[in-house]
């Protein structure tokens, strides 16, 4: 550019030659408020039209309409099809919806039924369609254009009959899904190797599988006014308590939500306490475990797109259990339990009992302990506090590398993460030697804890003893521990309190000879799930 | 329902009160008054103490559903229940004043030599906060919870010494004089007052019928807890214990008996662990006083939610804690106003509402007494 263009470019208008775009505010914005429904029409041309509108036929490349025509004697009737590509079966609309209605010219009646089809006032197209020409198993009336859609949607074929107000809705889905694998986050040694999918009817399927009983209740709801999500609700009639079923459907049918597309949204939608941090309701992709909960009187819900079931209520010590443990002797399961707790105490706890101690009451070590950290101590810069949030921001930086990272770099990210944190800190003297074992314990600790969201809540209640014990030592600890016992038992979940002594009492397994109580919090129908005597072949019959 | 007490959660509230106040130096106080003669003097009161559950208890018998504040409504109307209900308040709150100042002041000496006593307390404030608005069915459980570790605190306090303790300062048994133990010190009864609680139990039970039970299981364990205090205090330190250890130092005995207990020469002091454990007790006497203001009130004045009055009560007790800027000033409320308030208000002012109340029950028939 010579002078002349850039004296020109910085004193003359130069319109700019590069698009930009940014987004306005919307000129369309839809007043909220529901809309109509409208019951379907008798005449064909309003319900194609109105069809055209609702489902931008003009634009919609997925939505499918075929019009055709029955001739049924003399009178023939307009037809259209209507169905979504990719979710429905094309073979099955070929051969059990088209071609009977199709291929044959005229349906020939017999003398009997002719004589009705002349009397129009007695013969019934719809019964007469139903029950003659379509030959799918489940076919069910729409009334209204939102059932309708409702049932186009999730797969269902919609048949429109010039004269009929009535849609014909044939189902005839073919949902495209993946194979059941193992489970991915919560593997067993012992014990099933399979897990939920993302189809709702395979994954109620696989429960009604383990539970071969009549029951086994799966009732069905939709969350999401935009979504209309399946949401399915599984539990025992004749164990679970009446009213925690009532109140699943309550909080289930009060949601007023344009979307639901996981199960881990509907979690936070129906759980008790907002601010708590532990999760409420346990999630897990295992079918045996949803079964043994639902089993014990807890109910399942499962949302149609999610591998996860949701199972209610979840309390505290629930996520301490592994499904691994009923696969054990007593012994060992226990064993695992009692380690479990003990990390879950040294995951919240470990780092600001070591910053308490060093830093307010070291007269309780013994001196040699006391001499060997405060000479790894000597040469680091920071204040304890300080090496501390490194140590644990660093920790947090690499598991959250580890989990985004394709698999293949995750060996990369753990030994740079070792070799950074566990040699090279400590020779740069940034931080002591001691920390770093004591945050090693502490993720170790926190590995152990079965559950996903438990594992998060154990975060950041670290990190929340981290600063009491910084500031006020033992004494905040306490405090700390005591407003967290105090809150918890203030909590319930679905109406059961989300910690108490009975659930102390019954988070040990008991032999399984002696397994006979369900868990008293549930109030459940049968309390007792066998007799006092279940191995009855010990027992010699007199 | 929710809010009733079970066998357990009710002897826990009762031993929490007892512990706390061993925490908070009760027993010191009574050794000062009758030197070695405590043990006799405990002894001696213990039994009047029995004889007088056992009267009460007799007499709540007939009130299933009521407590001191509803029996001072029936002989006197809502004049004397307005009356009896501000005493008790006033005396929860001073318990509450006191527990607070003297749990802070020594764990300031001790820990927070350079810090503002409003900063130690502002956890300490923020946790009872907390406890407080999540209402007394969460502090029935956290006190059962923390029962466990508090009574293990106060028995380890007598066998945590490896027997390095002195024998003889245990005699002579009977102390100064007889009229010293048996006579002047018949005000040591004050140590007694979780006694306080039987008058408001019945109707806080879920089963009415364990009434005696509880009494009685509480009345041991808490008259155990009170003499394994004394007796560990008595074995450390040679009597009269001398001011230099305790008040100018502005530490309680208790927490120097804590100093000298070893567990093996792995952890040679572990002052640091009591102080962590019995956090949780004062905590929970605290709170529970609290709790004990509020359900008073909410019998006077009907509130629609009644945690709304923890925060308001708190302030008032947090403010009263900071009036008191000296140890002498804390020793004088606790030896001269709170003891004598104690015995008059449990053992004078409540038990002749509790006669007069049977009485007037009996004249019109104890199903209609409530009317």
């Amino acid at each position: 550019m010579d002078f002349k263009n850039k004296f020109k470019h910085i004193f003359e208008y130069t319109p700019n030659k590069e698009r930009t775009f940014l987004l306005p505010l919307s000129p369309n914005n839809l007043p909220q408020q529901e809309e109509k429904n409208l019951d379907i029409y008798d005449n064909f041309d309003k319900n194609f039209e109105y069809l055209k509108v609702k489902y931008n036929l003009l634009i919609n490349s997925d939505i499918v309409t075929r019009e055709f025509e029955i001739s049924i004697s003399s009178k023939t009737f307009k037809a259209l099809l209507v169905f979504v590509d990719g979710i429905t079966n094309s073979d099955s609309i070929n051969n059990n919806i088209l071609k009977p209605l199709m291929l044959k010219e005229t349906i020939k009646m017999n003398p009997l039924k002719q004589a009705k089809l002349n009397n129009v006032q007695k013969f019934d197209l719809k019964d007469y369609l139903i029950n003659r020409l379509i030959s799918q198993n489940v076919v069910e009336i729409s009334k209204d254009f939102k059932d309708c859609f409702e049932k186009i949607n999730s797969g269902f074929v919609a048949l429109f009959v010039d004269t009929l107000n009535i849609a014909i809705c044939i189902e005839a889905k073919d949902l495209k899904a993946r194979a059941i694998t193992t489970p991915q986050s919560e593997s067993v040694v012992r014990g099933p190797q399979a897990s939920f999918i993302e189809t709702l009817r395979t994954n109620t399927a696989q429960i009604r599988k383990i539970i071969n009983n009549e029951n086994l209740i799966i009732e069905n709801t939709k969350v999401g006014k935009v979504t209309n999500t399946n949401v399915s609700i599984c539990y025992m009639k004749n164990i679970t308590n009446d009213n925690l079923v009532a109140e699943v459907k309550f909080r289930l049918n009060n949601l007023n939500v344009d979307s639901l597309t996981s199960s881990g949204e509907l979690e936070n939608l129906i759980k008790d306490n907002i601010p708590n941090l532990y999760p409420e309701i346990i999630a897990t992709e295992r079918p045996d475990k949803t079964s043994n909960l639902i089993l014990a009187g807890r109910i399942a819900i499962l949302v149609d797109g999610s591998p996860f079931a949701l199972i209610v209520p979840g309390l505290l010590l629930d996520f301490l259990v592994s499904t691994e443990d009923i696969n054990l002797n007593n012994v060992f399961a226990n064993f695992l339990k009692v380690i479990r707790a003990i990390s879950f105490l040294i995951a919240i706890l470990l780092p600001a009992i070591y910053i308490s101690v060093t830093t307010f009451h070291d007269e309780f070590l013994p001196t040699e302990l006391l001499l060997a950290i405060t000479s790894a101590r000597e040469k680091i810069p920071f204040p304890i506090i300080v090496e501390i949030i490194l140590m644990e921001l660093s920790f947090e930086l690499i598991r959250e590398a580890g989990i985004r990272v394709p698999s293949a770099f995750g060996q990369t990210i753990g030994i740079v993460g070792a070799l950074i944190l566990g040699e090279a800190a400590v020779t740069a003297n940034v931080v002591s030697p001691i920390l770093v074992i004591i945050i090693a314990i502490t993720a170790i600790s926190e590995f152990t804890l079965p559950d996903y969201s438990f594992s998060f809540s154990t975060r950041i209640f670290r990190i929340f003893y981290i600063t009491l014990g910084y500031f006020f030592g033992l004494f905040g600890i306490a405090c700390g521990i005591f407003m967290h016992f105090s809150i918890l038992f203030s909590y319930t979940s679905f109406g059961v309190p989300f910690f108490s002594y009975s659930s102390i009492k019954e988070y040990l397994i008991k032999p399984i000879w002696k397994n006979e109580k369900r868990n008293s919090n549930l109030n459940t129908k049968r309390p007792l799930k066998e007799p006092a005597i279940s191995m009855k072949w010990r027992k010699n019959e007199k | 329902m929710k809010s009733k007490l079970t066998f357990f959660e009710a002897i826990s509230i009762i031993a929490t009160i007892s512990i706390a106040q061993i925490i908070l130096d009760f027993p010191e106080y009574l050794i000062d008054n009758t030197g070695t003669g405590t043990i006799a003097n405990l002894l001696f009161l213990s039994i009047i103490t029995i004889i007088f559950c056992t009267i009460i208890s007799n007499i709540f018998k007939n009130f299933s559903n009521q407590d001191i504040i509803d029996i001072s409504e029936l002989i006197g109307g809502r004049f004397l229940k307005f009356i009896i209900s501000i005493i008790f308040i006033i005396f929860l709150e001073l318990s509450a004043v006191l527990a607070f100042s003297s749990f802070i002041y020594p764990i300031k000496t001790l820990y927070f030599q350079n810090t503002h006593p409003l900063f130690v307390a502002s956890i300490f404030i923020g946790a009872i906060l907390i406890a407080s608005n999540k209402g007394f069915f969460s502090t029935k459980k956290t006190a059962t919870v923390f029962l466990g570790i508090s009574v293990i605190s106060v028995v380890a306090l007598l066998f945590g010494d490896n027997g390095n303790y002195n024998t003889n300062n245990l005699i002579p048994f009977f102390g100064y004089d007889f009229r010293t133990t048996f006579q002047t010190g018949f005000s040591n009864i004050y140590i007694f007052n979780f006694v306080i609680m039987y008058f408001f139990l019945m109707p806080l039970l879920s089963r009415k019928n364990d009434y005696k039970k509880i009494m009685y299981s509480s009345l041991a364990i808490n008259l155990s807890l009170i003499i394994i205090a004394t007796i560990s205090i008595l074995l450390y330190y040679p009597t009269p214990i001398g001011k230099e250890l305790s008040t100018l130092n502005s530490l309680n005995t208790i927490f120097l008996v804590t100093r000298r207990i070893q567990i093996s020469s792995f952890l040679s002091q572990t002052d640091s662990i009591f102080v962590f454990f019995w956090s949780f007790v004062i905590l929970n006497y605290i709170v529970l006083l609290v709790n004990g203001i509020v359900y008073i009130l909410n019998k006077l004045f009907h509130y629609e939610n009644k945690q709304k009055l923890s925060a308001p009560t708190i302030s008032i007790i947090i403010g009263s804690v900071f009036f008191i800027d000296r140890i002498v000033q804390l020793e004088f409320l606790q030896k001269d106003i709170f003891k004598y308030f104690s015995i008059v208000l449990i053992f004078g002012i409540s038990s002749i509402i509790l006669i007069l109340g049977f009485f007037k029950g009996r004249k019109k028939g104890f199903k209609n007494a409530k009317k």
